[in-house]
This record gives structure tokens, sequence and C-alpha cells, in this order.
């Protein structure tokens, strides 16, 4: 079976690097519970640094821990905020690195921003 | 109750039928006689994020309500009841009085103590009815609601311990006693005996807890510690008051009314999860939480006066902005925050409030804010900080905002059901309307936010410039911004009316009711001076201007209603800014009409602006007129004395310094404002009635 949260965070989540603010770094640990084994997971975040790795075992900033199916489902682009207020995940360490870590998660796949419609007003902006 | 008899040192929260207490995340609204009891008034109960604790806190003793004599709110996280058992009626019998003293930190503790002055044992029956519906606030009085989760009672010797769980969603409420007491699933008696002139007391303990349940016994807080906790409170309120200017004034209650708004202010601080700091939140009973819009406009209020909570409100909803595109949540890249919530329809998704985005004012007003702030405070090492999310607010308006892509700020009704379907300040339905009552279709681009989006693109171009060492941003930020001034004022000029349109639809059409949104216009600065004077002369013209302030929606306009809370009533906070968008214009004289006028209504509140009242004519009503559910205390009506004192003395900045230059309304007398911080250091500001210019 393929480890979808694995999966994102060698390759998209990196495209959302520059979300985070100029000169965040933190290590965050992730505990998933998968069903016969426990993955532990380091992700280094810093000035041009981006890492997802099971080793170097260290201290970290975050612990985030979720069973790994529910972190699957985060990944894919269901709401963390919600999950964590349902105990769904849970963290150790400062809320506003987990707000960072939140922007390196998608959103839901079927929204696309509100619905534009061309103006008829505004004169060389089309009135 | 008049203006002129209030107590000055009135600390707590108090009004005429409820009194409030709160610190942090954690109020109690009860009746005055201290009960919680759903069935007599609602909103009450003991809350925290959003989810009510305790929907039951009765005490009787042999079977009696108890009836207040008096209430002391010592401080806004504390009051003191006294009480005696029974109908008033037997007031002169009365050989027992009872006494609650109550306060939230970490928690409920209220010490219950009852006294004998009769000369004979008293053998009593002392019963504390408690329950919790864990209801979410955003359900209270509305049509009852079935809860998904399960309820759980655990009765121990000394506590009763109420849980309530939905799949991983748990909320609990423990009550303990230090007196020993009969628990059962309602509540806890004692059964007493108080000797002649003697006396019994127990302390009550109530623990709010949010945690997953798990085999350690959850325990309310030492008694120690809560002390401790307490007098920190206490002595952070002293510090904050020490910290603002003082007032001196010969109007006698608006110095009340000046101190009252800054206790308010304190009370409604809740942590913030950037850096440690304090967040001003919205305010009581409905909104004891983070508003975008409204923590900006009360950082903005407050800036010549504690500015530490702009600072604040800048990091929180920089470190909250949008990032991602959420429709259910309204979410766009570089969108700010609307409102945080933490309730259980919150964590199911049955409302978008985990991170609700649902209003575009907030993301421009973000910008004035950061810049705003830099001019009082000379804190250029924020502003370096923020460049980012300053940019990335900016290139929203464009990018997400200008949905019919003219250039305009506009807005789709919000995806989530049952969401107020505007996303400016007059969100209820009826608020945006045409003068015959029409509503116009979605999208809307309503006149104010052109204007702060206006603002933000001017004051955007000035932070490039002198602090991003981005010249070239600078200047397209300032061509978009003059570009939108001439076109707002060309297709949103209604020139037989001499205003501008309250909003424009898609195909061009001016949604032309007569609204006091004129006066943000003025603020923001993107109203042409040659009109300038046709909107003030609206705004203090007998169909907005009610005697004790600016309606919302102007007399005559067909959804007009006295008492319909965008569409009539008065709202201090919008006053405040009608008067600084006055004398921006120029207009001193008109803005001081506007100060005293709200001036003199907040004496009638005892000092605390409510949210709204009523917009009565003041021929037609001697006194300002409650708007029912008003929200009290309410941070930006507290912010708004700050402000319109601001207004008055014509506090400017000018590079390091602070320009004075009061214009004081003769009925106020002589205000003086001391100890005023900033980059200038430390100044006093004064203000003579008639006087046209005085500098420090």
């Amino acid at each position: 079976m393929t480890d979808r949260t694995a999966e994102y965070f060698a390759g998209p989540a990196r495209r959302r690097m520059h979300l985070l603010p100029s000169g965040f770094a933190a290590t965050i640990r992730l505990d998933l519970r998968r069903p016969d084994r426990m993955d532990r997971w380091y992700l280094t975040l810093g000035e041009d640094e981006f890492s997802f790795r099971r080793d170097g075992e260290r201290e970290a900033d975050l612990v985030i821990a979720a069973d790994g199916e529910v972190f699957d489902r985060l990944v894919a682009g269901e709401d963390p905020t919600t999950a964590a207020l349902r105990n769904e995940i849970t963290y150790r360490g400062p809320p506003l690195i987990m707000i960072y870590f939140e922007r390196l998660l998608p959103g839901p796949p079927d929204s696309h921003g509100p619905e534009r419609v061309p103006g008829r007003g505004g004169g060389d902006h089309g009135r | 109750m008049g203006p002129s008899g209030f107590p000055a040192e009135v600390a707590g929260i108090m009004d005429a039928d409820q009194v409030s207490i709160l610190e942090g995340f954690t109020f109690l609204v009860s009746d005055r006689n201290g009960d919680v009891d759903p069935a007599a008034r609602d909103p009450v109960g003991l809350y925290y994020l959003d989810t009510r604790f305790l929907s039951r806190w009765i005490v009787t003793i042999d079977g009696k309500r108890l009836t207040p004599l008096s209430v002391d709110d010592l401080q806004y996280f504390e009051a003191r009841f006294f009480l005696v058992p029974g109908q008033p009626t037997h007031y002169v019998n009365a050989t027992l009085s009872v006494i609650r003293h109550r306060s939230i930190v970490s928690g409920l503790d209220e010490e219950l103590q009852i006294l004998n002055h009769s000369g004979d044992p008293a053998d009593l029956t002392i019963r504390l009815d408690a329950a919790s519906d864990f209801a979410d606030l955003d359900d209270i009085g509305r049509p009852a609601v079935r809860k998904k989760g399960r309820y759980h009672h655990e009765v121990g010797n000394h506590h009763l311990h109420l849980r309530y769980s939905r799949e991983g969603f748990h909320r609990a409420t423990l009550i303990q006693s230090t007196e020993p007491a009969e628990v059962d699933r309602d509540g806890m008696t004692f059964a007493v005996r108080i000797p002649p002139n003697g006396s019994w007391a127990t302390r009550l303990r109530v623990a709010t807890d949010i945690s997953a349940p798990s085999g350690d016994e959850v325990t309310g807080g030492r008694m120690p510690m809560l002390r401790k906790l307490k007098e920190g409170v206490r002595e952070d309120l002293d510090r904050w008051i020490g910290r603002a200017p003082r007032l001196q004034c010969d109007f006698g209650t608006l110095t009340a009314t000046y101190r009252r708004s800054l206790i308010d202010l304190a009370a409604l601080r809740s942590p913030s999860i950037e850096g440690g700091g304090q967040l001003p939140c919205a305010g009581l009973p409905w909104l004891n939480t983070l508003i975008g819009r409204q923590s900006i406009f009360i950082s903005l209020q407050t800036l010549p006066f504690l500015p530490e909570l702009a600072a604040t409100t800048l990091r929180t909803l920089a470190a909250y902005q949008g990032t991602k595109l959420d429709d259910f949540r309204e979410e766009e890249p570089g969108k700010i925050l609307h409102l945080l919530r933490w309730s259980e329809s919150t964590a199911f998704e049955e409302r978008p409030y985990a991170r609700y985005f649902g209003s575009v004012d907030a993301t421009p007003l973000f910008v004035v804010l950061l810049d705003e702030y830099e001019r009082w405070t000379g804190d250029v090492e924020l502003v370096r900080r923020l460049e980012n999310e300053a940019r990335r607010a900016l290139n929203w308006l464009d990018e997400w905002g200008d949905l019919a892509g003219d250039g305009y700020l506009w807005y789709q009704r919000p995806r989530a059901p049952g969401e107020q379907p505007n996303q400016s300040w007059k969100e209820s339905e009826r608020a945006i309307c045409y003068a015959d009552g029409r509503l116009p279709g979605f999208p809307r681009a309503t006149c104010e936010v052109q204007g702060y989006a206006y603002d933000a693109k001017i004051r955007g171009a000035r932070l490039a410039r002198t602090f991003w060492g981005d010249p070239g941003y600078a200047d397209r930020l300032e061509h978009q911004a003059y570009a939108l001034r001439e076109r707002f004022n060309r297709d949103y000029w209604l020139p037989d009316r001499r205003y501008y349109a309250l909003a424009r639809e898609t195909d061009g059409s001016r949604v032309d009711a007569l609204a006091s949104n004129l006066g943000h216009l003025l603020w923001s600065g993107i109203v042409d001076p040659d009109r300038a004077e046709a909107l003030v002369e609206h705004l203090l013209g007998p169909r907005l201007f009610s005697g004790w302030g600016v309606r919302t929606l102007a007399a005559g306009q067909s959804n007009f209603n006295p008492v319909g809370y965008h569409i009539g009533t008065v709202w201090p906070y919008d006053n405040s800014v009608i008067a600084e968008g006055m004398r921006r214009y120029g207009f001193t004289t008109e803005a001081g009409t506007v100060a005293q006028a709200i001036f003199e209504a907040g004496a009638y509140f005892n000092g605390r602006l409510p949210e709204a009242f009523a917009g009565y004519d003041r021929q037609l009503t001697t006194f300002p007129v409650r708007y029912p559910t008003a929200s009290s205390p309410q941070g930006w009506s507290a912010g708004a004395i700050l402000s319109l004192l601001r207004t008055v003395l014509g506090l400017e900045t000018y590079g390091d310094h602070l320009v004075v230059k009061a214009a004081v309304p003769p009925r106020l007398g002589q205000i003086a404002l001391l100890g005023i911080c900033g980059r200038w250091g430390i100044a006093d500001a004064l203000g003579r009635p008639s006087t046209t210019a005085s500098n420090c």
C-alpha cells in the first residue's frame, strides 16, 4: 500500500514552502500510527531547507500524532484544524508552529475560489 | 438612570438585568442573584471556547430562590452578590443572608457563604442545582438543536463530573465543593446547622475541560494557585490602566466613560497564539473571539492610547492569513481571517468557523493598520517582518477580490449555508439595499470597501518605498490607487442625490440607499474633496443624524427601522470612523458634533456603550434606547470613546512628532490627555473649547 503522507512530503509539500514566513525554521516530528507499526518522521524546515526523513532522531519543536490514515486524508485536502478539534490529530508544542505547518497542507481539491462574473460597469473597466 | 449619577469607579460588567464576568476565553453571564437559569432568560451560563459548560447554576435555601440586595462587580473577572432567601416582601424579617463571591480565573471559583443573624441555630437545606447542555454558542436562542453526542454523569463524594462526547470531541465540567455534600446527577445538597450569629461557607470550583478523557483525575486548580492567578489579573489591569494616557475633562461623565472603556478593553483581551501578546476580542456574549475586522478597528481606535493591541492583532492575523482555496471557509491566498471558533459545530464542519474568511474588508484593513501602526510607534521591525503578508494581502485585492475584473472589490454570497450574506461590516440580509427596499444581486461591491482598498494601496506604497526598498512596487500601487479613486468617483456618485451609491451590481446598477457608509469613505480618503461637504451635510442631516449619533441607514429609506441591526440603529464604532473621516476632510466642528453625541449617549449606558442602540430621534426619546440583543461590553464600542477623543483633540503623527490640533465642542469644556506614549516619547494634549490649534 502506498504511503500518501510520505509521497506528499516527498513532493508537493515542497512547493508550498514559500508560504512559510521568512526566517522560519523548525523541526516537526510526525508520529503516525499505522496498522502494524508506528512511523516516525522528522520534517525539517528552514531557510532553503526542507527534509522529510525517518532517521536522525532529535529534539523536535512540535510533535504531531495521528492515525496514518487520518494524515493521508489531510495531505489529500481534508481540513487539519477541525481534525485537531475532533482530537483526530493531537500536537504538543507551540500552536504557531502548528499553524505554519498547516500551510504546507493543500486545500480541498474541489475548491476553486469565488465565482467570477464579468462586470459591465466602470468605463474603461467596462461600463 | 441619568447621565450625572453613575459611579466613576464601577469596574466590573453589569447591565440592567444581568451580571457578566470574564477572563480570556471564559465568561459567565448570570441573573442578578447569581443564578444561571436559561428558562428565565438567555443567553446565560458559563462559556469557554464557544461552548456552554454550565447551563444551570441555581442556589436555593429550603427550596427558596435567592433575591439580590446588591451586586458589587469588583473587577471584570470578579463579582459579589448580597442576597436573601425568598421574596422581597420578606426583607424586613430576614434572619439569613447569603454572599456569593465569584471569579473567573482558570474556570469558575465561587464562595457561597450563609450568615445566620438570629439568636437561634438554623437548620438549613442548601441546594445547588447544576447542569450543562454543552450547547454551541451559535445555537443559543435558536430552535432547539438535537445534540449528536452523548452525555455522561459521574457522581462523587465531593464532586459532580458532567461530560459530553461526540467521536473524539470532548467537553467536560467538573464541579467540586470544599464542604461535604450529598451529590446527585443534578447538583449537590448541603444539610447544615449554622450556630446562632454564625456562618457557613463552601467553596465551589468549576473546571472546564476540553481534553480527551484519560485515566488522570481532572481536578480544579488549588486555592493558593488561584489566589495568585487572581492577583496577577488584578495587577495586570492596574498596569494596563497605568500605561494608558490619563484624561482630565470638564464634561464630568466622560472621564468615567473613558475609564470604563479602558477596563472593558482590558477585559476583552484574550491570549494570542502569537508571541504571548493579548488580542482584542469582539464582545460578549456572542463574540468573545477573534473577528478580523473588529480586532483591526479596535487596534486602530486604541493606537494613540495603547498600541500593544495593534501589534498583537497584526502578528496574529498574519499567522492566520489564507494560503489556500477553501470554498466552504471562503479562504483564498492572501485573505485575512474573519472569525475563529472552537465549538462542536465547527469541529464537525457544520459551520465554517475553524478559520472563516467570510469578509472582504479585513484584508485591505490589515494593510491600513500595518501602516498606521508604524506611524504611531515607529516599530519598523514589524513592518519589515510582515512585508510578505502585506504584499499577499495587497495582491489578494486584485487576484481574488476583483471578481468582476473591473478594478473593484466584490463579494459573492458565502457558500456555507446560514452565513450572513454580506461580507462587509453590515453583514445582515437587508442592510445592503436600494432606497426602495430591493436587495441587489450577487456579487456586490459595497462602497466603503473600495475606500479601504484605495487606502490600503496608498499606504502599501508608503511602506514599499520607505521600508521595503521597492519604489517600483510603490509606484504601481499608487498608480492603481489613483485610478481606483478616479473610477470610483465616476461610477459610484449619484449626481441627483449628491452622495455615493451604497454598492454596485455587476450590470453597473448603483444601489442607492442613503447610509452611514459615506463616513467610511471620508475616513479612507477616496472622496473627491469637492464632494466632502455634501456627504457631511447628509451625515448630519435629519435623515441620518438622530441626535445621539449617525444611523446606519437613513430614515425614509424603505428598509429603515430604528431598531433594525444595520438598518437604522446607531453604532458607536461606526460613528467613531465617521467623525475621524469628517476630521480628515477638515470638518472639525461637525466631527465634534458626532463625538459629543456619542459621549453623551455613553453616560446613559453607565459609560459602557453597547454594540448598537436604537436610531430613534433624540427629540422623541430623551435618552438613547437600548437595542435588545446588542453585545455588551463590545470592544469597538469601548474603542470608539478613545477614537473620538483622538478626533476632538486632533491627534496626528508627523514624522517623530505628535501633532495636536484640538477642536473641542463647547459643551465638552476643556479636555486634557496626559502621558500619550509613542515614537515621540511622552506628550500631553490639551484642548480648550473653541481652540482651533495648539501644539505640544
